[in-house]
C-alpha cells in the first residue's frame, strides 16, 4: 500500500510539475503530434475524476457507517486514484487545448479550473491528516469540478447546452397568438440593429436590448413616436439614402429588406401597439397581409429545393471530360447540368457514364449528337431530369415513351429531328411538361392544333415559319482571285456561296440582267484591261445589286522606272517600283503605299525598255477616284515617247472625264492608243486638277491625282 | 524523498521532449503555412495578414476609414475604440481582451471581422499568428522596404565548398535550414544554353557548343560568360525587359491608332545596355536628361522613356482630360519601375495599403506636370512625334549618335521631355478628375519612402534622379536587384516585383537582397557586374531537375535548392527559330519590321483611317529581325507574341505571366516561321553528303542544344523512315508541305527526302525542352 | 511515381484554387484549358471562391453581347420623343443641359438646336415597345427583349467609353467581361476557347475596335478573347500547314508525346505533362472549331432568317449566325463588334445603312436561338458605348443632321436568360436628353450581367498587385427591375 502510495503521490506530483511549466510556457509550447492522441483522451478520462470526487464525497458522508479500517483503506485507495486522475486529466486537457479552434474565454475558464482542481486533489493527500481541512478542500474541489465540468461540456457541446431546451421555449414563436411586436418586430431589431445598440456597445447612446432601454432612446430622443412615421427616428434614418451619414443601419451593414422596413412602418402607424397579437387584427389590415407573408417566407427557407443528395465531389470530377462538362448549378445546390459535345468523336459512354449521377441530373444537352432511339431508354434513368435537349440528334421519337418516367421534365428541346406524331402521346403523358420546340420536325400542322387543344398549358414552339414574308434580296457573287492584275491566260473565277443561283455577267460595262447578260457557268478570261459586272439571281428571291471588278493583264516589262516629279512627301508610295509591282491600291486607303499621290505637281513618270523596245499598243494608267478626300480624275493624260530621253515627242494626250457630282469611291483606268510604237523611252503625265468644281466641298481648292500603276501592251 | 527528485528530472526531461517539437522559423516566406512560428514577427508574418484583411477599412486611407480605427500605426491600433466605455483593438499579451482577435475569431455575422460583406476571410492559421502576436506583446515594426538596406555579415555554411560566390552563402543558408542540400551542377551543354538564352537571348552557335565543351579547363565557364556579356546582342536581351518597363511601342495607342516613330530611343537603349552604362546614368539620363547642367544630347534622347506613354489621336477630345491622363502615366510608371509602388492607388484617395497620401501623389506627379505639351495634337496621322521632340538628322547621328540605325536619308522625330518653368500651377485632383482641382502642391515624394529634402534634391525631375539614387534610398537598389534577379530566377527574390508595399510577398532571402542592393550601389551601378555575379554563383549554375523530396518540400522552388525551367519569352521564342535555322538577321537596332502575319487582322480592327490600317508586310531580311523589332501596334498588338505572353504595352509591365496554353501549340505547329525555318535548316543538311542518322543528330545539337539520348535518336530516326516512305509515296504532299515562306528554295533540293527530313525537325522545335531553359 | 505526383500537384493547386467546393468545369477546366495556372502555380488570387462554377444557380450558362461600336442614337431607334420634332431647330434649354461636359466637337457651338427622328415610330408587340421604323425585324421580337432607355455612362469619346463598358475601367489594362466570365465559370465546352469575339464593318462612320477590348488584362493569357477571323483560319494558326492531314498530324503528335515524356523522365516538371496535355487539346480543337464554324451545311430557311449575307464570311449577319452556333456548341461568351455607328454627321443617310446591316440578322438569332430552346440559357445584348445628343452636330437642314456624342442616357435591349422579355425599363425627359426613371449605370448593366450568369459581382474577384480587383471596380447593383 506504502509503495504504491509513494509512487502514485509522486507521479501526481510531477505531472504537477509538468502541468505548471507548461501553463506558464503556454504561448511556446507546441504539442507534438505524437502527443496528440494523449491530448484527445482528455474526454473520455475526465469523466473518472468526476465520477471518483463523487463517490469521494458519498464515502465521506456515509464513513460512519464503515468500520474505520476499511473507510482508511477506501478512502486513501479512492483518494490517491482521484487525484492521478484529476492531474492527468489536467494535463491531458492542456494538450487538447493547443489544437484547433479551442480558443475562447470559455476554454480559459475551464482551464484554470481544471488545473486548481488537480492542485487541491494533491493538496487532499498532503493533508489527509487534518479532517477540517480536509472536509473544506473535498467539497471545494466537489464544486469546483461539477463548475469546470460544466464550461467543458460548453466547450463541446455549445455554452448553453444545458439550458438550451429551456431557452428554446422562449424564443418568439412567429403566430397567430404572439403579440406582433415580439413576433415579428424584435427578431429584425435584434438581427439589423442590436450589433451596434446593444447592452455593452451603445453607438449614439441607443441601447435597443430590452422594451425598457428602447423607450428610454438615444442622443437623438425616442426611436419611434407611435402613430406618427414620418416622426420616427428608426423610419427617417431608414429611408435616408445609403451615402447619407445618418442612414441606418450604416453602409456595409446588413439593410431592412423592403418588408421588413415596411412591417415596421406599418406597426409604428398602427400605434406601435406592443401587446396586439397577429390574430387580433382583421385580415384586411396591412400589418396583417406583411406579417403573414413574413411567415410564409420564413417557412419557405426551411424547404430546400432538390430533396436529393450531394452527388460525390470526386465523381463530378471524374466526368467531367473535354467532351462532357458536368456542372453542379451552385455550391448550394446539388443539380447538375450535364452537356456533351462533339459529334464526331461522340462515344454511348459518354452518356451511359452518367449513371453514376443520374438522380443528380436536372439539365441534359445532347443537341447534334449521333444518338438513335436506343439512348432514349437510358435517358429515362434520369428521373429528376428537368431540361433535355435532343435538337438535332437521330432520334425518330419511336422510343420517346420511355421519358414517362420524368416526372420533373418541363422543358423538351426536339428541333431538327425526325419526331412526328409519333411523340404527341409521350408529351401528352409528361405532367410536369411546360415547353416543348419542335422547329423543323416531322410534326403536321394539325397534330400540333391538335395537342394545342389537348394540353393548353404547354408551349410548343415551332419557330420561324417560312414564306412568313415577302422574297429577299441576294448578295452579289464573290471574287475568288486575289490580286486584281492577272497574268495572260489567267482566268477569273467567281462564287456565291448559296446553292445553285444564276450569276450573270456583263464586261462592256453595262449592267448586267438576267436575260440577255451571259450566264457564269465557268471561269473566265480577259484578253487586256476592262471591268467585269457581275450579278445574282435566284428563285424566290430578288436580284442582287450589280457589282463590278476592274481588271488589269500584266503588260510588257520596262527595264527602268522612274518619277520624273518626286510625289507629295505624305504620298510617296515605294517610289517609282510603286506604278510596276503589279499591286494595286484601294480607292478607299489612298494613304496605302501602293499609291503615288500627286497635288499641283503633275505625275510625271518616264519608263525604260532598253536597248532592243518591244512594240506598244497601248499605255493604260490606273488612277484613284476619292472625292471626299480630294482624289479626282486627271485633267489631262500624255504619252511621250522617243528613243533619246531628253528629246521626247507627245504623241497622245486624253483628258479622261471630270466627275460633275460626289460620287464612290473607286479605281479608274485610262486607256492611251500609241499604235505600235517601238521606242525606247515613254513618259506618262497626268495632271491634278488645279480647282476643284463648285459642287465640290472644297470648290476652287487644289485636287489630287493618285496613280498605282501604269501598263504598256 | 528522493522519488520526488527523480519525478523532476523526468518532468524537466518530458517538457524538453515537448519543446522540441516547437517549429523553428526565422523570418522569410514560410514552406508549409501549417506551422506557426516561434517568435512571430511583425514585418514577417503579422502585417501582411492585417494590410490583406483589415488596412482596406482601418489602413492609411482616412475617408475609406471605420470606426476610426487604424491598425497600421501603433498609435491608432492601442488606441481606445470609439463608441465603447473602454475597448481596445490590441492590448498586449491579451489576446482575449483584444477586440481585434476577438472579431476575427466571431461567429456572430455582426460582429465578425472581416465582415461577411468584404468577402475576406481570416484563416486558421492567420488567427493563431495574431493570437501569439498579442501574447507575445503585439510589438510594431516600420516596413522592411523603407529600411534602407545595409550589408549583412555572409552567413556561415555547412559545406563550405559549394559556393562560389556571395549569394551562394545566403543561399546555402536557407536550404540548409529546410533540410535540404542543393543540386547538382547542370551539365555543361544546358548551362551553356541557359546563359546564352539570358545573357544574349539567342541559342549558343554550334561552333560556341563545341568549343565549350572541348574546353574543360576551371575557367571554361567563366570564359564563356565573358564572351556572351561581350556579345553585341547582349544589350538586346536586356533591353527586352525594360521595353516592357517603358511600355514602348509603335503607334500611339488609342483607338485611332496612329504611327509613332520612338525607335531611336530604342536603339538608345540597346546602346546603353551593350556599353555598360551604370544604372545610375541610365536612370538619370530617362528620367532627367534634358535637365542635365550641361547639354547632352544623347541625354535628351533617352528622356524618350517618358514619352513612352499612349497619346489619343481620337476627335473632340477635351485637351487637359488626356493630357492628365499622360502626366498620369508617368508618375504611375515612375512609381512601379523605380520605388516598385504601385503608386497609382493613390491617386484618386489615399492609398489603401501604403503610406502614400493623395496628396504626396500630386506632389510627384508635380515632377512630370511641367511638360509643355498638349493632350490632343490632331487627328490620326497629324504627327509621328508629338512636340517637345527632337529631329534625329543624318549630321546628328554621324557627330554623336551614331548608334541609331537610319534607313534612309529623312530625319527622324522623337518625342522627349522638356519643362518649361512655372507653365502651370500642379493641383491635388479630387477622385482624380482632370477637372476636380484641389489643393496647390509642390515637388515631392512620399516621406514614408524618403523625406525629398529640398535643400538637398533640386524641385525637378533631376532633383527626383537625385533622390532616388542617394545613398539612404531604401528602394531603388533592392528594385532594380530584384527585377534583375527575376531575369535570371524567372522569380524575383520579392515575388512581386512591382510592389514592395504592404500588399507585397515578402522576400524571400531579405539579407542576400539587401547585400545585393548595397554591393549593387557601393560598385557604383555597374550592371553588368551584377549580371555576372549572378550567372557565375553556384545557386545559377545548378541542375534543374527536381526529386520529389524537394518538389514536397518546397514545391515553388522558393529556396533555390535547384534551378527553375522557364519557358522562353514571346521574343526568344521567334529569336530561337530564327537563329538555329540560320535565318536570323543579326542587324541591330532600326526602325521596327512587319514579319508574317495572317491576313486581316489589322484590317477588321481599324476604322479605316491612317497609315497602319493595314498590315503591309515586309520583306527580304527584314521577315527575318530579331523579335525586339517586330512592329507593335498597339490596339492590335502582334498576336503571336501576346500568345505568348508578351506585354501588349499599354502601360508600364515589370513582369510576365508565364503560361501555355494550346493556342501557343497550334502557333508552334503551324506558325509559316516556325515551317520555314524547318524547311530552310532541312534544306541546309540535306545538301551535307552525311547518312540520315547524322543529319537529324545535328539538328537535334542546334535545336536543343545538347547530344540527342540513344532513345531520342532512335525514336527520331524510325519517324524519319515513316515519314520518309509516306512522302515517297505521295510526293505532291511533299511538295505542298516544303512550299512555305518567302526564303528562296536550295537549287535543285530534293522535295520528299527535304519534306521527310523538315518533318523530324519540326518535330524537335516543338519538342518541349526546345523553348524552355532548363 | 509519376502519376502519384501528379495527382499530388493537382490536389494542393485545387486547394489553392478552387477552395474546397472544387467541382464542376473548374475541375474539368483543371484536365483542360485551365492546366496551366494548375501547373505553374501562378496566381494564387481567388481566395476562398470556388471557381469553375457559379456562386448560386445561374439563370444564364452563356452569354452573346451584340455590340454596336460607335454608339447608334437612341432617339432613331429606342427611344421615342415627339417633343422633339415639334422643336425642330429650338435651342436646347441650358436648363436641361445643365452642366454636362461636351466633346471638342461641339463644345464651341454657339446653338443647339434640337432635332427629332427622321424615321417613324410605332409600338408593337403586347408590351406596345415604341421601335423606330428602321428596325422593322427587332420590332417583330419586341415580347422577347427588355429595353432599357436609362443606360448612362461617363466618357464622352469613344475609347474610353468602349473601354469602360468592356473592361468596367476607362483607362488602364482590365480584363474584359469576357475574360471575367472565362475566369469565373470556365469552359463548358473545352475544345472550344470560352471567350470568343467576331468582327465586322458597317457602311457608316467607323471607329476602330482594338485587342485591349477583349484583354485578359490581369487574368491568365488562357482567359483573353480569341479573336474569329473570316479567313480560312478561323483561329490563329488553326489549321495544319498543306501536305499535313490529320493523320500524319497525330502521328507527330504520338512522336512528340514520347519525346516529352522522355523529358519528364528527366526533370520531373510538371510543367511537361501541361504541355503534352496543351498539344492534344491544340489538337482536339482542330477538329472541333471547324464542326462549329462551317455554315455552309445551314439549311436554306435559316439562311432567310438571317439574310443572304449571312454566307459571306466576316458580316454582320454571319458573325450572328456563327455566334449561334459557338453558343449553341458551349462557348461561355461570344462578343460581336458592328462598326459605324457613328454619326456626327449624314446620320440620314448612314443610319438606314447601318440598321440594314443589323436589323435582320439580330432578330434572327433571337428566333434562332428561341426554336431552339435556347434561348432561355442564352442572355443576348444589343447596344452601343453611349448615346447621342438630342441636338445637331454641324449644319441642321430640313433633311439632314448629326448628333454628337450623349453619356447621360441611351437605349440598349437585352433578351434571353433571366431578362423579362416585353419590357422597357427606365424612362428619360421629353427631350431624350436626361433620365427621369431607374438610371442603370454601365457597373450596374455588368453587375447585372454577372448576376444572370449565376454570380456576384462582388465576389468575382481577382488580387493583383495587392489589389483585389473587380469587373465593377467598387461600384455597381443588380438591377432586379429587368430580371424576370
Amino acid at each position: 500500500m506504502d509503495r504504491i502510495e509513494k509512487i502514485v503521490s509522486n507521479l501526481v506530483f510531477f505531472m504537477l510539475c509538468l502541468l505548471a511549466m507548461l501553463l506558464a510556457f503556454e504561448s511556446y509550447v507546441q504539442v507534438p503530434y505524437w502527443l496528440q492522441p494523449v491530448g484527445r483522451m482528455h474526454p473520455l478520462v475526465l469523466h473518472f475524476p468526476i465520477g471518483f470526487v463523487v463517490l469521494l464525497v458519498l464515502v465521506n458522508l456515509f464513513k460512519n457507517q464503515l468500520d474505520e479500517q476499511s473507510y482508511q483503506k477506501v478512502n486513501k485507495f479512492l483518494l490517491l486514484l482521484t487525484a492521478f486522475t484529476t492531474t492527468l486529466a489536467a494535463v491531458m486537457g492542456f494538450f487538447l487545448s493547443r489544437e484547433e479552434g479551442y480558443s475562447s474565454s470559455l476554454m480559459a475558464v475551464h482551464k484554470w479550473i481544471g488545473a486548481a482542481v488537480s492542485y487541491i486533489m494533491y493538496a487532499l493527500i498532503l493533508c489527509y491528516q487534518n479532517r477540517k481541512v480536509y472536509q473544506v478542500l473535498l467539497y471545494t474541489s466537489f464544486f469546483s469540478i461539477v463548475v469546470a465540468g460544466h464550461f467543458g461540456a460548453g466547450l463541446t457541446h455549445g455554452m448553453n447546452f444545458l439550458v438550451e431546451p429551456v431557452l428554446q421555449a422562449h424564443k418568439p414563436e412567429m403566430d397567430e397568438n404572439a403579440p406582433v411586436f415580439t413576433a415579428f418586430i424584435q427578431p429584425i431589431l435584434e438581427s439589423k440593429c442590436q450589433s451596434c445598440h446593444n447592452a455593452d456597445k451603445h453607438k449614439g447612446k441607443l441601447d435597443m436590448s430590452t422594451l425598457k432601454k428602447l423607450h428610454a432612446g438615444g442622443e437623438n430622443g425616442p426611436v419611434w413616436v407611435a402613430g406618427d412615421t414620418e416622426g420616427s427616428e428608426i423610419v427617417r434614418r431608414a429611408l435616408l439614402p445609403m451615402e447619407n451619414e445618418e442612414h441606418m443601419p450604416p453602409e456595409g451593414k446588413p439593410q431592412l429588406t423592403d418588408l421588413e422596413f415596411e412591417l415596421i412602418r406599418k406597426w409604428i402607424e398602427k400605434g406601435a401597439d406592443e401587446v396586439v397579437t397577429l390574430a387580433q387584427l382583421s385580415k384586411s389590415d396591412t400589418l396583417y397581409t406583411l406579417a403573414t407573408r413574413t411567415m410564409a417566407k420564413d417557412k419557405s427557407k426551411q424547404k430546400p429545393q432538390y430533396e436529393f443528395d450531394f452527388a460525390e465531389q470526386e465523381v463530378v470530377e471524374a466526368l467531367n471530360s473535354p467532351f462532357r462538362s458536368v456542372v453542379q448549378k451552385s455550391p448550394k445546390s446539388p443539380a447538375i447540368d450535364v452537356s456533351v459535345f462533339g459529334r464526331k468523336t461522340f462515344q454511348m459512354e459518354f452518356l451511359t457514364e452518367l449513371k453514376q449521377i443520374k438522380d443528380q441530373v436536372v439539365s441534359l444537352n445532347l443537341a447534334y449528337l449521333p444518338i438513335n432511339d436506343d439512348a432514349i431508354s437510358f435517358i429515362g434513368q434520369l428521373t429528376n431530369l428537368e431540361k433535355l435537349n435532343l435538337n438535332f440528334t437521330d432520334i425518330t421519337g419511336n422510343t420517346l415513351a420511355s421519358l414517362a418516367s420524368c416526372s420533373n421534365l418541363t422543358s423538351l428541346s426536339l428541333s431538327g429531328t425526325q419526331v412526328g406524331a409519333n411523340i404527341l402521346p409521350v408529351i401528352a403523358g409528361l405532367p410536369a411538361l411546360r415547353e416543348v420546340f419542335i422547329w423543323n420536325t416531322e410534326i403536321e400542322e394539325k397534330d400540333i392544333n391538335e395537342l394545342r387543344e389537348k394540353m393548353p398549358d404547354v408551349k410548343l414552339v415551332e419557330g420561324y415559319q417560312l414564306g412568313s414574308e415577302g422574297p429577299l434580296q441576294l448578295n452579289p457573287p464573290d471574287l475568288l482571285n486575289k490580286k486584281e492584275v492577272i497574268a495572260k491566260g489567267e482566268k477569273i473565277e467567281l462564287i456565291h456561296r448559296l446553292k445553285n443561283v444564276d450569276i450573270r455577267y456583263t464586261t462592256d460595262g453595262s449592267e448586267p440582267d438576267s436575260l440577255s447578260s451571259s450566264t457564269y457557268t465557268g471561269p473566265i478570261q480577259f484578253d487586256s484591261f476592262g471591268t467585269l459586272k457581275v450579278k445574282s439571281y435566284k428563285e424566290g428571291w430578288l436580284s442582287s445589286e450589280p457589282r463590278s471588278y476592274t481588271f488589269f493583264m500584266k503588260g510588257l516589262e520596262a527595264e527602268n522606272v522612274e518619277l520624273l516629279v518626286p510625289p507629295n512627301k505624305k504620298y510617296k508610295g515605294k517610289g517609282a517600283i510603286t506604278l510596276t509591282d503589279l499591286k494595286k491600291g484601294s480607292a478607299n486607303d489612298i494613304s496605302s503605299p501602293n499609291w503615288v499621290g500627286y497635288k499641283s505637281t503633275p505625275f510625271t513618270a518616264l519608263v525604260d525598255f532598253g536597248d532592243n523596245p518591244p512594240n506598244v499598243n497601248e499605255v493604260v494608267l490606273s488612277y484613284a477616284l476619292n472625292m471626299n478626300q480630294y482624289v479626282m480624275a486627271p485633267t489631262s493624260v500624255e504619252v511621250w515617247g522617243g528613243n533619246d530621253k531628253d528629246k521626247l515627242a507627245m504623241i497622245k494626250k486624253t483628258t479622261p472625264a471630270q466627275a460633275t457630282k460626289m460620287g464612290p469611291n473607286d479605281v479608274m483606268a485610262e486607256k492611251l492608243s500609241v499604235d505600235g510604237s517601238g521606242f525606247r523611252y515613254y513618259k506618262v503625265v497626268a495632271r491634278p486638277i488645279l480647282k476643284l468644281p463648285d459642287w465640290h466641298r472644297g470648290k476652287g481648292d487644289k485636287g489630287w491625282v493618285f496613280v498605282d500603276e501604269l501598263f504598256f501592251y | 524523498m528522493r522519488a520526488t527528485n527523480y519525478s523532476f528530472i523526468l518532468c524537466f526531461l518530458s517538457l524538453a521532449l515537448v519543446f522540441t517539437a516547437c517549429e523553428n522559423d526565422n523570418g522569410g516566406a514560410s514552406v508549409s503555412e501549417q506551422s506557426v512560428p516561434q517568435v512571430i514577427d511583425f514585418n514577417f508574418h503579422v502585417r501582411p495578414i492585417l494590410s490583406d484583411k483589415c488596412f482596406t477599412c482601418h489602413g492609411p486611407d482616412v475617408n475609406q476609414r471605420k470606426a476610426d480605427l487604424r491598425l497600421d500605426t501603433e498609435e491608432g491600433a492601442f488606441a481606445a475604440l470609439k463608441d465603447y466605455d473602454n475597448r481596445f483593438a490590441l492590448v498586449k499579451g491579451k489576446p482575449h481582451q483584444s477586440e481585434a482577435y476577438v472579431r476575427m475569431t466571431s461567429e456572430d455575422s455582426t460582429e465578425m471581422m472581416p465582415p461577411p460583406e468584404a468577402n475576406l476571410k481570416v484563416s486558421e492559421y492567420e488567427i493563431k499568428v495574431i493570437k501569439k502576436w498579442i501574447e507575445q506583446g503585439a510589438e510594431y515594426k516600420p516596413h522592411w522596404a523603407f529600411v534602407p538596406p545595409v550589408k549583412h555579415e555572409l552567413p556561415k555554411v555547412r559545406d563550405t565548398e559549394w559556393p562560389e560566390n556571395e549569394i551562394d552563402h545566403f543561399v546555402l543558408k536557407k536550404i540548409e535550414e529546410i533540410g535540404l542540400s542543393p543540386n547538382e551542377r547542370a551539365d555543361k551543354a544546358r548551362l551553356l544554353k541557359r546563359a546564352s538564352f539570358d545573357l544574349t537571348g539567342l541559342p549558343p552557335s554550334l561552333e560556341m557548343q563545341e568549343a565549350f565543351m572541348a574546353d574543360d579547363s576551371p575557367m571554361a565557364y567563366e570564359k564563356v560568360v565573358d564572351e556572351l556579356l561581350a556579345n553585341k546582342h547582349y544589350g538586346e536581351k536586356m533591353a527586352v525587359h525594360w521595353l516592357d518597363v517603358a511600355r514602348y511601342a509603335d503607334s500611339h495607342g488609342y483607338q485611332d491608332d496612329g504611327l509613332r516613330t520612338m525607335w531611336p530611343w530604342r536603339d538608345w537603349v540597346i546602346h546603353a545596355f551593350n556599353n555598360n552604362y551604370s544604372y545610375d546614368k541610365f536612370l538619370t539620363w530617362q528620367l532627367a536628361g534634358d535637365l542635365l547642367p550641361e547639354k547632352n544630347i544623347e541625354a535628351l534622347l533617352a528622356t524618350g522613356f517618358n514619352r513612352n506613354h499612349k497619346i489619343t489621336q481620337e476627335g473632340g477630345v477635351i485637351d487637359e482630360e488626356y493630357r492628365i491622363e499622360y502626366v498620369t502615366d508617368r508618375t504611375n510608371t515612375f512609381g512601379k519601375a523605380f520605388l516598385g509602388l504601385t503608386f497609382e492607388c493613390a491617386k484618386c484617395h489615399d492609398h489603401k495599403y501604403d503610406p502614400i497620401s493623395q496628396k504626396d501623389y500630386f506632389s510627384t506627379f508635380a515632377f512630370f506636370d511641367k511638360v509643355p505639351e498638349k493632350g490632343l495634337v490632331g487627328t490620326i496621322d497629324a504627327s509621328f512625334a508629338d512636340p517637345p521632340n527632337m529631329k534625329i538628322t543624318d549630321e546628328l547621328i554621324d557627330e554623336l549618335l551614331s548608334f541609331i540605325n537610319k534607313k534612309d536619308t529623312a530625319a527622324v522625330e522623337v518625342m522627349v521631355m522638356q519643362d518649361s518653368v512655372g507653365i502651370r500651377e500642379t493641383h491635388v485632383l479630387n477622385r482624380g478628375n482632370y477637372d476636380a482641382k484641389g489643393e496647390i502642391v509642390s515637388f515631392s515624394t512620399p516621406d514614408a519612402v524618403m523625406e525629398f529634402d529640398t535643400t538637398q534634391f533640386d524641385p525637378n525631375r533631376l532633383g527626383l534622379a537625385r533622390w532616388l539614387l542617394s545613398d539612404q534610398h531604401p528602394l531603388t537598389a533592392r528594385v532594380y536587384v530584384n527585377r534583375l534577379w527575376q531575369e535570371f530566377f524567372s522569380r524575383g527574390i520579392v515575388k512581386t516585383v512591382g510592389d514592395f508595399g504592404m500588399q507585397g510577398d515578402l522576400p524571400t532571402h531579405p539579407e542576400l537582397l539587401d547585400w545585393l542592393a548595397v554591393d549593387f550601389r557601393e560598385n557604383n551601378w555597374d550592371i553588368k557586374r551584377l549580371v555576372k555575379k549572378i550567372v557565375m554563383s553556384a545557386t545559377y549554375r545548378q541542375s534543374s531537375v527536381s526529386d520529389k523530396q524537394k518538389r514536397d518540400k518546397d514545391p515553388e522552388n522558393l529556396y533555390l535548392a535547384r534551378t527553375n525551367r522557364t519557358r522562353l519569352k514571346a521574343e526568344m521564342v521567334r529569336d530561337f527559330v530564327l537563329a538555329n535555322s540560320g535565318l536570323l538577321n543579326p542587324e541591330i537596332g532600326g526602325p521596327s519590321v512587319k514579319p508574317y502575319q495572317p491576313d486581316g487582322i489589322w484590317a477588321a480592327a481599324t476604322s479605316g483611317r491612317g497609315l497602319l490600317q493595314r498590315y503591309i508586310q515586309d520583306h527580304g531580311g527584314d521577315l527575318y529581325r530579331r523579335g525586339i523589332y517586330t512592329f507593335i501596334k498597339r490596339t492590335v498588338p502582334p498576336p503571336v507574341m501576346l500568345t505568348f505572353d508578351a506585354s501588349n504595352r499599354d502601360q508600364c509591365e515589370v513582369n510576365r505571366s508565364n503560361t501555355s496554353t494550346p493556342l501557343q501549340a497550334l502557333i508552334m505547329l503551324n506558325d509559316p516561321t516556325v515551317l520555314e525555318a524547318a524547311r530552310v535548316l532541312a534544306e541546309r543538311l540535306d545538301e551535307e553528303s552525311t547518312p540520315d542518322e547524322e543529319k537529324i543528330d545535328k539538328a537535334f545539337q542546334l535545336i536543343i542544344c545538347r547530344e540527342a539520348r540513344d532513345s531520342e535518336k532512335d525514336l527520331l530516326l524510325q519517324y524519319h523512315q515513316d515519314q520518309l516512305a509516306r512522302f515517297k509515296s505521295n510526293p505532291e504532299q511533299a511538295a505542298e508541305f516544303i512550299d512555305v515562306g518567302e526564303y528562296p528554295e536550295k537549287e535543285g533540293r530534293k522535295e520528299v527526302d527535304v519534306a521527310a527530313l523538315m518533318q523530324v525537325i519540326h518535330t524537335i522545335y516543338n519538342m518541349e525542352e526546345a523553348i524552355t531553359k532548363s | 511515381m509519376k502519376k502519384e505526383f501528379l495527382e499530388h500537384q493537382l490536389n494542393i493547386n485545387r486547394r489553392h484554387f478552387l477552395g474546397k467546393m472544387a467541382l464542376g468545369v473548374g475541375s474539368a477546366a483543371l484536365g483542360s484549358l485551365l492546366a496551366p495556372d494548375i501547373f505553374s502555380g501562378s496566381s494564387g488570387s481567388s481566395d476562398d471562391l470556388p471557381l469553375g462554377f457559379s456562386h448560386f444557380a445561374p439563370k444564364a450558362k452563356r452569354v452573346i453581347m451584340l455590340f454596336q461600336n460607335g454608339a447608334p442614337s437612341q432617339l432613331e431607334s429606342f427611344d421615342y420623343k415627339p417633343t422633339l420634332n415639334k422643336m425642330f431647330g429650338e435651342d436646347l434649354p441650358a436648363s436641361v443641359r445643365g452642366d454636362q461636359r461636351l466633346t471638342g466637337m461641339t463644345a464651341n457651338q454657339d446653338k443647339f438646336p434640337l432635332v427629332g427622328s427622321k424615321f417613324g415610330f410605332k409600338q408593337y408587340g403586347q408590351s406596345g415597345t415604341w421601335v423606330s421604323d428602321l428596325f422593322p425585324n427587332i420590332a417583330k421580337i419586341t415580347d422577347d427583349i427588355c429595353v432599357v432607355k436609362t443606360m448612362h455612362t461617363e466618357a464622352i469619346n469613344h475609347d474610353p467609353a468602349l473601354t469602360f463598358i468592356q473592361t468596367g475601367s476607362q483607362q488602364g489594362n482590365r480584363p474584359s467581361m469576357g475574360a471575367w466570365m472565362s475566369y469565373g465559370l470556365g469552359s463548358e465546352n473545352n475544345n472550344l476557347p470560352a471567350f470568343c469575339v467576331l468582327l465586322s464593318k458597317g457602311r457608316g462612320n467607323g471607329q476602330g475596335v482594338y485587342s485591349k477590348l477583349w484583354t485578359n488584362g490581369f487574368l491568365d493569357s488562357i482567359h483573353q478573347g480569341v479573336q474569329f477571323s473570316a479567313s480560312e483560319d478561323p483561329i490563329l494558326y488553326l489549321n495544319n500547314p498543306d501536305g499535313i492531314d490529320m493523320q500524319n498530324r497525330r502521328k507527330m503528335l504520338d512522336h512528340l508525346t514520347e519525346l516529352n515524356s522522355e523529358g519528364f523522365k528527366e526533370f520531373g516538371d510538371p510543367e511537361i505533362h501541361a504541355k503534352i496535355k496543351q498539344y492534344e487539346m491544340a489538337y482536339r480543337m482542330q477538329t472541333a472549331v471547324p464542326e462549329v464554324t462551317d455554315i455552309t451545311k445551314e439549311p436554306d430557311h435559316i439562311i432567310k432568317m438571317y439574310g443572304a449575307d449571312c454566307m459571306v464570311p466576316g458580316t454582320y449577319a454571319s458573325n450572328c449566325l456563327l455566334a449561334r452556333k459557338l453558343s449553341e456548341a458551349g462557348v461561355r461568351f461570344v462578343q460581336l463588334y458592328h462598326q459605324g455607328w457613328d454619326q456626327h454627321g449624314n446620320l440620314v443617310g448612314e443610319m438606314p445603312l447601318q440598321a440594314q446591316d443589323v436589323d435582320r440578322a439580330s432578330a434572327a438569332l433571337i428566333s434562332d436561338l428561341k426554336q431552339r430552346g435556347l434561348l432561355d440559357e442564352t442572355l443576348v445584348i444589343w447596344g452601343g458605348e453611349f448615346g447621342r445628343t438630342n441636338y445637331c452636330q454641324g449644319k441642321l437642314t430640313e433633311d439632314n443632321y448629326g448628333r454628337d456624342h450623349h453619356p447621360r442616357c441611351y437605349s440598349i435591349w437585352m433578351a434571353g436568360g433571366g431578362v423579362k422579355g416585353g419590357t422597357s425599363y427606365g424612362e428619360t425627359d421629353e427631350f431624350g436628353y436626361n433620365i427621369v426613371k431607374d438610371p442603370v449605370h454601365v457597373h450596374d448593366l455588368q453587375a447585372t450581367i454577372l448576376h444572370l450568369m449565376g454570380m456576384d459581382h462582388e465576389k468575382l474577384t481577382y488580387k493583383y498587385l495587392g489589389r483585389r480587383f473587380r469587373l465593377t471596380d467598387v461600384h455597381g447593383h443588380v438591377v432586379k427591375g429587368i430580371l424576370a
